[in-house]
């Protein structure tokens, strides 16, 4: 994976507070990716792995402190970033090729280039055989997979994906996993991955973060040195396993 | 076969309960005549056909009277839904709007529009005018509260979603608040659905008039029930009930047709 400290940063936040009221959520966060980087968030639930995700996001604005995303304020930044939430979150009236179209129509492209690039998204997915159904009438990962192709329209710069697998079975997310890897391997963009799960941050990343709860800091960083091509055999690998358990110890350890 | 004997029982019962009740009804007619002579039986508690018969004798001028009230009923209806709708999207637009003047239309809710019928008599004149108002003064309340509910609590991830996505304020309402609401706006027009042809004829009793036209139910009401003419009421009630039905079933249909493909409550129903 890419690391170089020569290059300019994609993501930067410098000393990122976030307060809401009297409660800080975020404190003095220090942090930089560069292109291409997929990092990993992790932590106990309340340690505002989500917030950072937004502040990066330009969803909400830090407190104090500076976020710079690819050399602007994140809410500048936005036409270069995507966001996946934790439910796939897609309209429910709308089909699957007009649920994956809608950014490029709220961008005001024209019909056909939303609808040929609302199909190659989907295609990469595998999900060509699905356009004209509902949300309602796809399976928890299904949904997940067109939540993934409707932020690749954009074809963004920061991906930034807020625990979208938390709800799905291991399966599942495993080959989700998979097949996002082999996208990132494409497209190169930088990504931000909530999770709850040390395996999943260490399959994807090459860096997961490790927060601690009350206010979140960044308690540690751990890199992860495995192979850039990753495919499910990583999974019994022990280097790997060796991370996973790192990992582990690292969240439950963490004040 | 489970799901036609089903179908079969469900086809079957009302007829048989019906018939049932029929024949308490003539039964009763029958007894009450008995005690105090058919002249008193018939304006107190008519045969059922003799109320068939009124329907027949009567036909021209219950269907001139229902065609009367479901005009009322349809433009006061409409009216409430579209006067509904825009006011819901000025509540919506801001928290201080709502504030502002919620409260004020909770105090025209409140205050019973029989009060207000004179008013409006006073006001607007006899007739469609008034009657009208009284159908939209019932209706436009469920309408206002329920799609305003669906306009402000819109999903707040959607709205990040087209927050990341650059969306104009337009944007966002045309795409995303407006059909959020969508379900909640046709439960509200649901219920106003329900109490328009009430509010027609309400407003009927109040400010009907044969005057350069015909009355509708409500004036027919008022008519018969001077003449003493009591199986026409009955044969008038059975018409507005009529009336009710069809009217909610228009409406409910269109939930229906509206929400088939992508809502809960469109999918798993049939129509009422």
């Amino acid at each position: 994976m890419i690391n170089d400290s020569n290059q300019i940063p994609m993501v930067k936040l410098t000393n990122a507070y976030k307060r809401f009221g009297d409660t800080t959520v975020l404190e003095a966060i220090n942090f930089q990716a560069a292109k291409g980087e997929f990092i990993s968030l992790v932590g106990p639930s309340g340690c505002g792995k989500s917030t950072m995700l937004k502040i990066i996001a330009g969803l909400y604005t830090a407190s104090e402190g500076e976020v710079i995303v690819d050399g602007m304020n994140p809410k500048d930044a936005r036409e270069e970033m995507a966001f996946i939430f934790q439910e796939a979150n897609l309209l429910p009236w709308k089909r699957v090729l007009q649920n994956v179209e809608l950014p490029l129509k709220l961008r005001g492209e024209s019909k056909e280039r939303r609808l040929e690039t609302a199909r190659r998204m989907l295609e990469l997915v595998s999900l060509s055989h699905a356009l004209d159904r509902f949300p309602w009438q796809l399976s928890g990962g299904m949904k997940m997979r067109v939540s993934i192709a409707r932020a690749l329209t954009l074809a963004p710069h920061v991906l930034l994906l807020d625990e979208p697998f938390g709800a799905l079975d291991e399966m599942t997310r495993d080959n989700l996993n998979e097949d996002l890897l082999r996208i990132h391997a494409r497209d190169q963009w930088t990504a931000f991955f909530v999770t709850h799960s040390a395996a999943e941050a260490v399959f994807l990343s090459n860096k997961v973060i490790v927060l601690s709860a009350n206010p979140g800091r960044i308690a540690e960083e751990i890199e992860i040195d495995l192979p850039e091509i990753r495919t499910a055999e990583l999974r019994e690998d022990p280097a790997y396993l060796n991370y996973v358990a790192k990992v582990s110890h690292a969240i439950r350890t963490v004040h | 076969m489970a799901s036609t004997s089903i179908k079969f029982q469900s086809a079957l019962l009302p007829i048989v309960s019906g018939a049932i009740l029929l024949s308490i009804w003539h039964s009763i007619s029958y007894f009450y005549g008995q005690s105090v002579g058919y002249d008193v039986q018939r304006i107190i508690i008519p045969f059922p056909h003799q109320i068939t018969s009124a329907l027949w004798t009567e036909r021209e001028a219950l269907w001139a009277s229902t065609r009367q009230t479901a005009l009322s009923a349809v433009i006061g209806f409409l009216a409430a839904v579209v006067i509904g709708y825009a006011l819901s999207m000025l509540l919506a637009s801001a928290v201080w709007v709502k504030k502002a003047l919620y409260p004020w239309v909770l105090v025209l809710q409140m205050t019973p529009v029989v009060v207000l019928a004179p008013i409006f008599v006073l006001w607007i004149g006899q007739g469609l005018p008034s009657i009208t108002a009284i159908t939209f003064m019932i209706g436009f309340f469920p309408i206002v509260a329920n799609t305003t509910m669906g306009l402000v609590s819109t999903d707040r991830n959607l709205l990040d979603l087209f927050k990341m996505s650059n969306a104009t304020k337009s944007q966002e309402i045309l795409y995303l608040r407006v059909p959020f609401a969508m379900p909640y706006f046709l439960t509200g027009m649901k219920i106003a659905g329900t109490l328009a042809p009430i509010g027609a004829i309400t407003g009927d009793l109040f400010a009907g008039s044969s005057q350069g036209g015909v009355g509708g139910i409500g004036f027919m009401v008022i008519l018969y029930n001077s003449q003493l003419k009591i199986p026409e009421l009955f044969a008038t009630a059975f018409v507005a009930c009529l009336l009710g039905f069809v009217f909610v079933g228009c409406v409910n249909w269109l939930h229906w047709y509206l929400l088939k493909d992508w809502h809960d409550s469109a999918r798993k129903t049939e129509i009422a």
